[in-house]
């Protein structure tokens, strides 16, 4: 007969710890005393195994349920529309129609809302930030377009032109600490222009970048915010090396990009956002070509809170 | 930390059979509160973060690793009503036709 041996003093803090450690979730210091807890003791490990053995059943068994046509397309709508209650508004749709379908059909309904909607946004974010990115690393680190002594400003103004003016001054005084070196309209490829702001300070490069969104428009799901300011949604990643936060002001998406911190660029896009929103909303600009997003998912991102 | 009941321990833990058809598993999951079924699905099938979770459905992540620990341990419970309607008992688990989960 075989009798497992369960030892509370040494097994206590393992249990504590097993769901944890399922999901990934403990310091590397607290996996390795698990580890070598397992590997000594048959009771937590069978304990364990069998935890791994009913969440792997659990995945192929949802995986098995198709998610009802109806449902689908109610998902999808809402993601079009991407008004930010629309998911409570769904989940209500979604139970209505597993009141129908059953119980469980109602359960993966809801799971595969949240799970759409997330993703869905998720790529949408990165798919736009990529943007902000590839201009900085194009014009500003490869083609390094800047002076080591700062352009004076009426000149970088008068590159700019009289409606994007504005934006220099803004610039300047918005970002503390930092110098503007250099201003102007780039067109990457020749299919889509931005303004391009290239700053100096806290010992590195960043860029402020605005290009027309064009009816594109960054989800609206609260999860996937990094910050707000004024009102402003600001949403950040880190793609190909550097930090990027963006926000969408007026007819503009706007991104700063650098290789500071992620906190250190969040602070400068929350300073940023509320004063340059105002002078864009009371600018009409119009002169950008149209900005065509790419809904492919760029290959080289990478999520900061990555699974 | 995760919440732990002291009787959560091997030997009083009822068993499971080793293969569970998906219907079993469904009905079992069925069975689960929402409150702890949604996190449970969140963690276990989309494999979220718990800092994920708790954003997602607005919640303290203490409440997602508590939901998460209880919602599992249901699951099992669950699972383990299966084993008994499928016959086995104890003295099958000793016999190493199921493990305690």
């Amino acid at each position: 007969m075989k009798t497992l041996s369960f030892d509370s003093k040494r097994c206590e803090p393992v249990r504590q710890n097993l769901d944890s450690y399922l999901s990934n979730e403990l310091l590397v210091e607290t996996v390795s005393e698990v580890m070598r807890h397992l590997e000594s003791c048959e009771a937590c490990s069978q304990a364990l195994e069998s935890r791994m053995r009913v969440r792997d059943a659990l995945q192929r068994a949802v995986a098995s349920q198709p998610v009802p046509d109806s449902v689908r397309a109610d998902v999808l709508r809402s993601l079009r529309k991407s008004q930010p209650r629309s998911f409570l508004h769904l989940n209500t749709k979604i139970w209505a129609v597993g009141g129908l379908a059953g119980i469980a059909l109602a359960l993966f309904s809801l799971f595969g809302l949240l799970w759409l909607g997330l993703h869905h946004g998720k790529e949408l974010v990165a798919t736009i930030l990529k943007l902000g990115v590839s201009d900085h690393v194009l014009c500003t680190i490869k083609g390094h377009n800047y002076p080591e002594v700062a352009n004076p400003p009426d000149e970088i103004r008068k590159k700019l032109g009289a409606r994007y003016a504005p934006v220099v001054q803004v610039v300047q005084e918005r970002l503390p600490g930092f110098e503007v070196l250099e201003g102007h309209i780039c067109s990457p490829q020749g299919n889509r222009e931005y303004v391009h702001l290239i700053t100096r300070g806290q010992g590195t490069i960043v860029s402020v970048i605005l290009t027309k969104r064009n009816g594109a428009s960054l989800p609206t799901v609260k999860s996937l915010l990094s910050d707000e300011s004024a009102g402003l949604s600001i949403y950040q990643d880190h793609i190909s090396g550097m930090e990027i936060a963006g926000f969408e002001s007026a007819q503009y998406f706007v991104f700063i990009v650098s290789d500071l911190s992620q906190n250190e660029v969040r602070q400068l896009a929350r300073g940023l956002a509320p004063v340059l929103n105002e002078t864009l909303r009371s600018t009409a600009l119009t002169r950008l070509s149209p900005l065509s997003v790419s809904l492919a998912v760029p290959s080289n991102r990478q999520w900061r809170a990555s699974r | 930390m995760d919440s732990f009941d002291p009787q959560d321990e091997v030997a009083a833990e009822p068993p499971v059979p080793q293969e569970i058809c998906d219907e079993d598993v469904l009905n079992a999951l069925s069975k689960v509160a929402v409150e702890f079924r949604e996190v449970v699905l969140l963690a276990d099938v989309e494999e979220f973060s718990y800092k994920e979770i708790a954003e997602t459905l607005k919640i303290p992540l203490g409440t997602v690793m508590s939901r998460l620990s209880r919602g599992r341990k249901l699951l099992r419970q669950e699972l383990a009503e299966v084993a008994r309607a499928y016959g086995i008992n104890a003295d099958a688990r000793q016999g190493g036709t199921v493990e305690a989960i």
